[in-house]
């Protein structure tokens, strides 16, 4: 005889991914996928000429009314991430029961991700502290200019620095499932936020301090779609996807720090699932008593494991950047280019990755966020857990079988082949850009594709690792 | 930036636009229930019965994975030597197993995915392990493959 016991069942489960783990036919499928397309794509690609056309934007106004409805749809957004907030700090503090995780991790932090990176750069419309400080902007002009001069050298470092932060908090933190302490932490970051554009200025510090403009901007990089804003009026331009990471601008080094920090911390948020991390983990768990973990450093259980995986999230991010300058000087040396350097070939090269990384993220949270979506319809009837029923839908409980695996590991392979030919053809013209003679260019892609068809087969191995639960809650 | 307007008319490039929406926006929220396959299918009138023993708060390596195909009956039947309560997810099931009182979960696997049975708190004391501050200990999974 068994005994169920009611409502215990709801406490815990945020952020559950019911994944199978890819069959074995369906990743020898994919990577074989990904070799030979590569190789079919830099064929297809190849251009006896260097000369370029920059890439042509369809573009169209739309009607007034649009306009209009998008200023009333931005404060709304505000307003809801306002309410998020609040319900953080007041309302219940089960992870289940309370909106701010949910809009925290699923809706701002993947959603707008994919959201910029397939819809473009609708983040720099509905950014919340950029719109509010406008408004205090046009209520007094001492606002409107900042107090210092930022620097160029200090380029993009503090939103690398904020992003390594926020890594941290999505992937070790035990606060991270705690309405109160995210609340807590988004208001750190609005004071920082608000702070730095008093200082800089407003425009100066988006674009180089505050950390999701500077990220989401470089995924919409991507995307096939870009608003603009003319005149007071939105111009909307379309263009195949991948070809805005093209756009001939110079990244500096903190930008391609970013890049990389971006990509490894995706990276790792996937292996820490693995089996092969589970083994860490088991290491700590099954420690004796005497270990020199209790015995020399006095730690806890819980932060032992919490400090293996920043190490393991460190140890991510030095290997992406090693492995990233290898081959760089790996193309330099293959292509025996003398007017080029590696710094120059290292600053063009690293938005190529980001295809890949926009095709991890689908791959692996697309279920995460499906599920996370569906949780969203009770709670936004019921916000703070209060026992509200705004909408009538608190009762509403998520089907965990919303997504079936046989859709999931098809849109995960297709996502990863896809995103890995649009980066091959990327990284292509990029050496067109990059080197002035056929035999240089073509020469120097062999280290390239084998950095992509790795950094995708890492994604591929990922998706077909079984999912291990950590041995961390929340 | 450079941009080249071509030479489409406005309905054209609005007709574009609304093509572009509807795919990107509309199709795949639709297929998804189509082609989900999670849902439930003919049930099997067979019922798989497993034992499973919990012994020392772990429960033995070969038992630890449980492979079924979705639509089939499972009966898992638990032992254990500690009192300890059980959370199955993605089916949201919890029971309590008593030393001596064999539990049984019946189940029908109507979700496919991989899902954890995770122990909450052995003897009733919400921490357990052998260090202090340990939360669930997950025991094993059962994968539920599609047909």
């Amino acid at each position: 005889m068994f005994l169920v016991i009611p409502g215990f069942a709801v406490a815990h489960g945020f952020g559950q991914r019911y994944d199978l783990p890819l069959p074995l036919w369906l990743f020898v499928l994919g990577a074989g996928a990904t070799v030979a397309l590569s190789f079919v794509t830099v064929l297809v690609f190849f251009r006896k000429s260097v000369n370029q056309t920059p890439s042509a934007w369809i573009e169209m106004r739309p009607h007034r009314w649009v306009t209009r409805v998008a200023g009333i749809v931005r404060w709304i957004v505000i307003g809801f991430l306002l309410l998020s907030v609040v319900a953080g700090f007041l309302g219940d503090q089960n992870p289940v029961r309370n909106i701010l995780p949910v809009v925290v991790w699923i809706v701002w932090w993947v959603g707008l991700a994919l959201l910029s990176a397939l819809g473009g750069n609708v983040y720099e419309f509905c950014n919340p502290w950029d719109v509010i400080y406008q408004s205090i902007e046009r209520w007094h002009p001492r606002f409107r200019k900042g107090c210092w001069q930022y620097r160029e050298r200090w380029g993009v470092w503090p939103s690398w620095f904020f992003l390594l932060i926020f890594s941290w908090m999505e992937l070790v933190w035990d606060g991270r499932t705690v309405p109160e302490k995210l609340a807590l932490a988004a208001c750190l970051y609005s004071f920082l936020t608000w702070g730095g554009m008093y200082c800089f200025g407003r425009q100066q510090w988006l674009e180089k301090g505050e950390m999701f403009h500077v990220v989401f901007g470089l995924l919409a990089r991507f995307a096939p779609l870009r608003i603009r804003v003319i005149e007071n009026s939105p111009v909307i331009g379309f263009r195949p996807c991948a070809v805005g990471l093209l756009e001939r601008i110079t990244i500096s080094p903190s930008a391609v720090a970013l890049v990389l920090l971006l990509l490894s911390t995706v990276s790792f948020d996937g292996f820490m699932e693995t089996p092969l991390w589970a083994r860490v983990d088991f290491l700590i768990l099954t420690a004796s008593a005497d270990s020199w973990l209790w015995t020399t450093l006095h730690l806890q259980e819980v932060e032992a494991l919490r400090g293996a995986r920043t190490l393991g999230l460190m140890i991510f991010i030095v290997l992406f950047r090693l492995i990233y300058a290898l081959f760089c000087h790996s193309m330099l040396w293959f292509s025996s280019d003398n007017e080029v350097c590696v710094k120059d070939l290292s600053q063009r090269f690293v938005l190529s990755l980001i295809p890949i990384a926009v095709a991890y993220h689908i791959a692996h949270y697309f279920t995460f966020m499906a599920l996370g979506l569906a949780a969203l319809i009770p709670l936004l009837s019921d916000p703070l857990g209060w026992g509200w029923n705004l909408w009538g839908a608190a009762s509403y409980s998520v089907d965990s079988g919303l997504v079936g695996p046989q859709y999931q590991w098809y849109v995960a392979v297709s996502a990863v082949v896809i995103g890995h030919v649009l980066a091959v053809y990327v990284a292509h013209k990029m050496a067109q850009q990059a080197f002035q003679k056929i035999s240089h260019i073509l020469r120097s892609q062999w280290p390239m594709l084998c950095l992509m068809v790795g950094y995708t087969m890492l994604s591929l191995w990922i998706l077909s690792q079984p999912i291990v639960e950590s041995g961390l809650s929340g | 930036m450079k941009y080249r307007k071509r030479n489409f008319g406005y309905k054209q490039r609005f007709l574009a636009f609304l093509v572009w929406v509807v795919l990107g926006t509309v199709v795949m929220p639709i297929s998804l229930p189509w082609m989900s396959f999670g849902f439930a299918q003919t049930p099997s009138a067979l019922v798989k019965r497993i034992a499973l023993r919990i012994v020392q708060r772990k429960i033995d390596p070969a038992s630890r994975l449980i492979r079924v195909k979705q639509g089939e009956a499972l009966e898992l039947v638990f032992q254990t030597d500690e009192v300890v309560d059980l959370h199955l997810h993605g089916y949201n099931r919890a029971f309590r197993v008593k030393p001596g009182e064999p539990a049984v979960l019946t189940l029908s696997a109507h979700i496919a995915g991989r899902f954890a049975i995770e122990a909450h708190r052995f003897a009733g004391n919400p921490s357990i392990g052998l260090k202090p501050k340990s939360n669930e200990i997950t025991l094993l999974y059962l994968e539920v493959y599609p047909r």
